[in-house]
């Protein structure tokens, strides 16, 4: 992983995050690239199921309107 | 408070029509003037009343229910069950409260696990000057 690639996947740990600052993900890019990696595969899966979630309710409060009339 | 006072006015009426009906309701009767009752009523003509008079209970509710709600709050509820009535923006509420309780869980999720992966590499840090 170039230095570049590691900055951005701290970046990518920090934003939101209450537990890590940019040095501190950085620290763990570095020390445990795979386990960042993975943090950061489960943001991105906690963001689809919420998109998901939004999604479904979206259909279902259509659909409640849709069967209401 | 006006249409909590209503409410309580059309359950006392739908109380009285059924005590009306349990004393009033006409029981069969067959050519020899005897009590030819329904077969639910399990040839008791109390039993029959009291189910006449639940009938008219809770068929009044029925009519009521979504009669009051479509006159007075100008929508219908989309189901109507033994459990009572079921409104959309009831079940939709449900629902925003079931995802503020996911989204919550799914952050302190989120906090733990990258708390651990923090404590892990203070932890291997601290191993480091003693290796």
């Amino acid at each position: 992983m170039t230095e570049r690639e590691a900055k951005a996947l701290a970046e990518r740990l920090a934003k939101d995050s209450d537990v890590f600052d940019f040095d501190r993900a950085l620290e763990l890019v570095r020390r445990r690239p795979v386990d960042a990696e993975e943090l950061v595969r489960m943001d991105e899966e906690m963001e689809r199921r919420q998109k998901k979630r939004s999604r479904a309710r979206q259909r279902r409060r259509q659909a409640l309107i849709e069967d209401f009339f | 408070m006006v249409e909590r006072l209503f409410i309580r006015i059309l359950v006392a009426v739908a109380l009285c029509l059924a005590l009306l009906a349990f004393v009033l309701a006409p029981v069969p009767v067959d050519p020899r003037g005897n009590p030819d009752l329904p077969a639910p009523a399990f040839e008791q003509v109390d039993l029959y009343r009291l189910e006449v008079a639940l009938l008219v209970f809770y068929g009044y509710l029925l009519l009521v229910t979504p009669a009051f709600s479509g006159l007075l709050r100008g929508r219908l509820p989309i189901e109507i069950s033994t459990r009572g009535a079921k409104f959309a923006a009831e079940a939709d509420e449900a629902a925003v409260e079931n995802e503020a309780a996911i989204r919550a869980l799914e952050r302190t999720t989120r906090q733990l696990t990258q708390g651990l992966k923090g404590a892990q590499i203070e932890i291997e840090s601290l191993q480091e000057p003693a290796q």
